[in-house]
């Protein structure tokens, strides 16, 4: 496993283990472009991870208090309690769903398509499904999307079966449990869903796609890769040009 | 489809070494006693007045009202403030003083007293923007709920993993629906 210098300007840094960081760390990895990933939190592998909801909000959430405004719900009943985003390897790909969906021709278009609203920056993206649709179908390869690439798809559970009846009976033609990112059957090396029923407090199958075991330990292997856990960006330094010139981090100890 | 039993399971063996052993709340539990200062779980109190430990139990079922719930998971949610640090026991304290003093003033009567749910639970609507109400509420979404034995009530069964997940244990196994 690689273990850069703080000083090695030859190195990549990237900010974030998740699915962006831990990803483009991968990919540079394999073209033997040497990465190191500055990670605010905690390495948890897949044993670590506890199947109840308290405890395993106390080991992965973004701990840091937070601070709320405003008038919606959670500003007036929880305002610093910790978001339930993960602070740790793997970023939220260890607490997310799995949902993988592309966007539709329509949804790159908001503005145009349902028009502007008075005081919102409302825009449309600059970039078209048919510019993304390469990139979706390798990030659904990669993560192994129930219902591409010939995957089958996650058998639908009492809930599901509930809702599928009712969409039937009000006239839905295409009803099924969805395009996940959690192996329906054993793949690239991860085992098939087990029905644990706690996707959010990291997947103890392994079965749901997350950088933490899939992109990082394959960006580590080829020795091009450092993940930094416990070192939390909070300056990025540039030079008159706006070239970057280096990440400034605390560490676990709070040393910059 | 498999059907959970929701109700507290008791052996005679059982329930003679659990009262045997137990901590008051569950003795006051198993005796049938409701929350009062008097009772031997509020008298244990160490910091806060038993009459407090009290009327906290009580207006934590008041704002998280399940009839299914003995006393016993209403006191141990409440318990903690005993230990609390000193401001926090302050803010419990005079809390419990405000919501007596409106209770006197509407009811003559401590909140403790106050024989309905409604009047009762007007009196806390009355101060539900206050320090008071939103620590408790909010404490009480844990300190209530995260009870192990609470889930059990409601059909939660908790950790899944170490038992191979619900793949063999009845994920889709509904069989009242004809068509799915």
């Amino acid at each position: 496993m690689a273990n850069f210098d703080l000083n090695d300007s030859s190195v990549v840094c990237i900010i974030g283990s998740g699915a962006g960081g831990g990803t483009l760390g991968n990919e540079l990895a394999q073209k033997g472009i040497k990465v190191v990933v500055l990670e605010a939190g905690g390495r948890h592998e897949i044993p670590d991870f506890i199947n109840n909801e308290w405890d395993s909000f106390a080991q992965l959430a973004w701990s840091d208090m937070r601070t709320t405004s405003g008038s919606w719900r959670v500003a007036h009943d929880f305002p610093n309690l910790p978001a339930w985003i993960v602070k740790a390897v793997g970023g939220s790909t260890v607490h997310w769903a799995g949902a993988s969906l592309r966007f539709q021709e329509h949804e790159f278009k908001v503005r145009s398509t349902y028009g502007g609203i008075n005081g919102a920056n409302l825009a449309d993206w600059p970039i078209t499904l048919a510019e993304m649709e390469p990139w979706y179908a390798k990030a659904e390869f990669k993560m192994g999307t129930t219902g591409t690439n010939g995957i089958a798809r996650l058998p639908g559970n009492n809930n599901y079966k509930v809702l599928a009846a009712g969409a039937k009976k009000l006239g839905y033609k295409e009803v099924h449990t969805g395009n996940m990112s959690i192996n329906s059957e054993p793949r690239d090396e991860r085992g098939s869903c087990q029905q644990i029923g706690f996707c959010f407090q990291g997947c103890k199958s392994g079965a749901k796609w997350s950088t933490l075991y899939t992109e990082i330990p394959k960006g580590e292997a080829t020795g091009n890769l450092e993940v930094r856990p416990g070192a939390m960006a909070i300056t990025i330094e540039h030079d008159a040009k706006g070239a970057v010139t280096g990440v400034v981090y605390a560490d676990a100890t709070g040393t910059m | 489809m498999r059907d959970l039993e929701k109700r507290t399971q008791f052996s005679r063996r059982g329930f003679l070494r659990t009262t045997a052993a137990a901590v008051p709340a569950a003795a006051a539990v198993a005796a049938g006693m409701s929350v009062s200062a008097t009772s031997a779980w509020a008298q244990a109190a160490k910091n806060l007045k038993p009459h407090t430990m009290a009327t906290l139990a009580k207006v934590a079922r008041d704002i998280y009202p399940h009839d299914r719930l003995g006393d016993v998971y209403y006191m141990t949610a409440v318990g903690g403030y005993d230990s609390a640090d000193a401001p926090i026991r302050d803010l419990i304290e005079q809390g419990i003083a405000a919501l007596d003093a409106t209770s006197m003033a509407q009811h003559g009567t401590v909140y403790l007293e106050v024989n309905w749910e409604d009047d009762r639970v007007a009196m806390l609507r009355g101060m539900q923007d206050g320090a008071f109400f939103k620590k408790l509420r909010g404490d009480l979404v844990v300190s209530l709920y995260n009870q192990q034995p609470v889930w059990a009530k409601f059909g939660y069964e908790g950790s899944s993993a170490d038992k191979g997940g619900y793949l063999h244990r009845g994920f889709n196994d509904l069989d009242w629906l004809s068509e799915s």
